[in-house]
């Protein structure tokens, strides 16, 4: 009887394969990366190494050793008393006390302060109490601190902010229109987050990360590309992570440029590049998980695409990980199998320089 | 220039998103002796099958395949009127909608102009619509080659869609008329479990797709 190995779908749930099954979803996972990227194929012996990191009979696995990297969290502040909803486990406390338990309990290598509500815009009214909160905190940890949040352009539209909706607009044919709109929010996102940074670099902030470049499309990220450029050049000795919100930048104004490149349609490749050229000093790909398939295929799938960022980028890469990305399957809580599985292979087979 | 110099011109505007030049282009080829049929065979329709294929490509975004549709549009407001008697003009009616309890319509429109840019007929009932005034529309029309093409983006209002595909055939209108649904949740699994004909990727696949069931 052939061997079959506990493995996951892309939702999280528990299936088993042969080897032979394994190795064949990677292939399949590997060639559609190849084919939207036009990026080069894994080696067989990256093949391999995978279909060994999969059928590994461990519940968990670690990266051998002298191959540890860097952890950075973002939104880990409030990992200890958010709700579940905020993929925290609700424990009474403060952020201050989750920087110090990430810091001195769970070994993480960078923190980032955040505001509950994780967007840039919203950041303005509270700046007084976020320049309070990142003071304390530096002034009880060591470990580099960011402040992060969300570019999040979708505030600046209507009904949540000054700019007609882009969505609107295109429904009636407006195109002009919402291209003038997503470029006048993007101008907007590109003060607010200079502005708020300054703010927070006078209160002893070590940096900044851009978390989910991208989300509301090409503006946001040319959004984000900006306020990038602004603050190395304010601020030479800044520490600055971008990291994306997705695989694909979506073209909803579609004619955006960065640096002579169209933003539209970028893979992880080549938003590295331009990433790396507006200033920052740490990229994070991101490849998002196909639920309908095996963690082998979006495995498969996401080392190809992330092996291809490392190598074009000029900038240390660490690799988004968490649920719906990196090869993890998309559920609120992922399994420690399927995490720790899809972390090792970014390390020893993309050559992520963190996570 | 030749007819095809014509046709091909009518495909570039297309493609370029020229609304201005598609119109120029639109005149010239009438008054070059091209028939309406032709024009919109042959040139416009070419043109909207290269921006789909590049959309689907990711190598146009949706401003540009939305400009391109709004070129073929104001091509068709010339040549729709030229149509009128020719039996051979056209792929029939779509009756198009949003299921009832769902507003979400950024899908919709753009099949529904996708659609019209293709040479269909287009009867928009709009969002939110009863499967009854659905079935209502259909039986005004009855006679007519006729294509449904109903959009959810709720698992919720998808369920309707089976509600649709029932009242048809209760009505004795189900062999009478081609079903098309589309939407986030909408798989072919689910489409073939309710009976349907069709469903498709995106806005430009729906075109292709609602052309090749009405062949």
């Amino acid at each position: 009887m052939t061997t079959e190995y506990a493995t996951r779908m892309g939702d999280g749930q528990r299936i088993f394969m042969t080897r032979e099954q394994i190795l064949a979803d990677l292939i399949e996972g590997m060639a559609d990366a190849t084919d939207l990227g036009t990026i080069p194929d894994l080696s067989e012996d990256e093949l391999d190494k995978l279909v060994d990191i999969i059928a590994t009979p461990a519940r968990m696995v670690g990266v051998e050793p002298g191959k540890e990297v860097p952890v950075t969290h973002d939104i880990g502040t409030i990992r200890i008393d958010g709700d579940q909803g905020n993929s925290g486990v609700g424990i009474p406390s403060s952020r201050l006390v989750g920087v110090m338990m990430h810091e001195r309990a769970f070994g993480a290598d960078t923190m980032e302060l955040g505001h509950i509500d994780y967007s840039y815009k919203p950041v303005k009214p509270v700046i007084s109490n976020e320049q309070q909160a990142m003071e304390v905190c530096q002034q009880n940890t060591i470990i580099p601190l960011l402040y992060g949040a969300m570019p999040n352009l979708g505030l600046y539209y209507t009904p949540d902010g000054p700019f007609e909706n882009p969505g609107d607009l295109m429904k009636a044919f407006k195109i002009d229109e919402a291209r003038v709109s997503i470029e006048g929010a993007a101008k907007h996102a590109t003060r607010d987050i200079t502005w708020i940074m300054r703010k927070m670099m006078s209160s002893g902030a070590d940096g900044v990360n851009f978390d989910t470049v991208g989300a509301a499309g090409d503006g946001d990220m040319y959004a984000s590309l900006h306020a990038i450029e602004a603050l190395r050049k304010e601020f030479p000795e800044i520490y600055i992570e971008a990291g994306m919100a997705g695989e694909l930048t979506l073209g909803l104004h579609g004619d955006l440029q960065y640096d002579g490149k169209v933003l539209a349609g970028m893979w992880p490749h080549q938003q590295a590049e331009v990433v790396s050229k507006a200033g920052a000093n740490i990229f994070g790909p991101v490849v998002n998980t196909n639920t309908s398939r095996s963690a082998a295929w979006n495995l498969g799938r996401a080392v190809t695409f992330v092996k291809a960022a490392v190598k074009a980028s000029s900038i240390p890469c660490h690799v988004n990980m968490g649920m719906g990305v990196g090869g993890i399957p998309m559920f609120e809580t992922p399994t420690i199998d399927a995490v720790s599985r899809a972390s090792k292979a970014m390390v020893e087979v993309a050559g992520v320089d963190g996570i | 220039m030749s007819n095809q110099d014509y046709l091909d011109k009518l495909r570039d505007t297309i493609v370029n998103q020229n609304i201005n030049g598609c119109v120029e282009a639109t005149n010239e080829a009438l008054a070059a002796g091209i028939g309406a049929v032709e024009a919109i065979e042959n040139g416009l329709s070419v043109g909207m099958k290269i921006v789909g294929d590049k959309f689907e490509a990711a190598e146009i975004y949706l401003p540009h395949i939305m400009m391109s549709a709004k070129a073929m549009s104001a091509a068709m407001e010339i040549l729709s009127p030229l149509l009128v008697g020719d039996e051979n003009a056209g792929h029939g009616l779509a009756i198009t909608y949003v299921q009832e309890g769902d507003i979400h319509d950024i899908g919709h429109r753009l099949v529904t102009t996708m659609l019209g840019a293709n040479g269909f007929e287009i009867i928009d009932l709009g969002v939110d619509v009863p499967n009854e005034k659905v079935i209502e529309e259909v039986i005004k029309n009855k006679g007519k080659k006729m294509i449904l093409v109903g959009s959810a983006l709720m698992t919720t209002s998808m369920l309707g869609q089976k509600d649709t595909v029932e009242l048809l055939k209760e009505e004795g209108l189900r062999d009478d008329i081609k079903v098309m649904f589309g939407g986030a949740p909408v798989s072919d699994a689910w489409i073939a479990e309710i009976g349907a004909d069709a469903t498709a990727e995106n806005a430009a696949d729906a075109s292709r797709v609602a052309l090749e069931i009405m062949k």
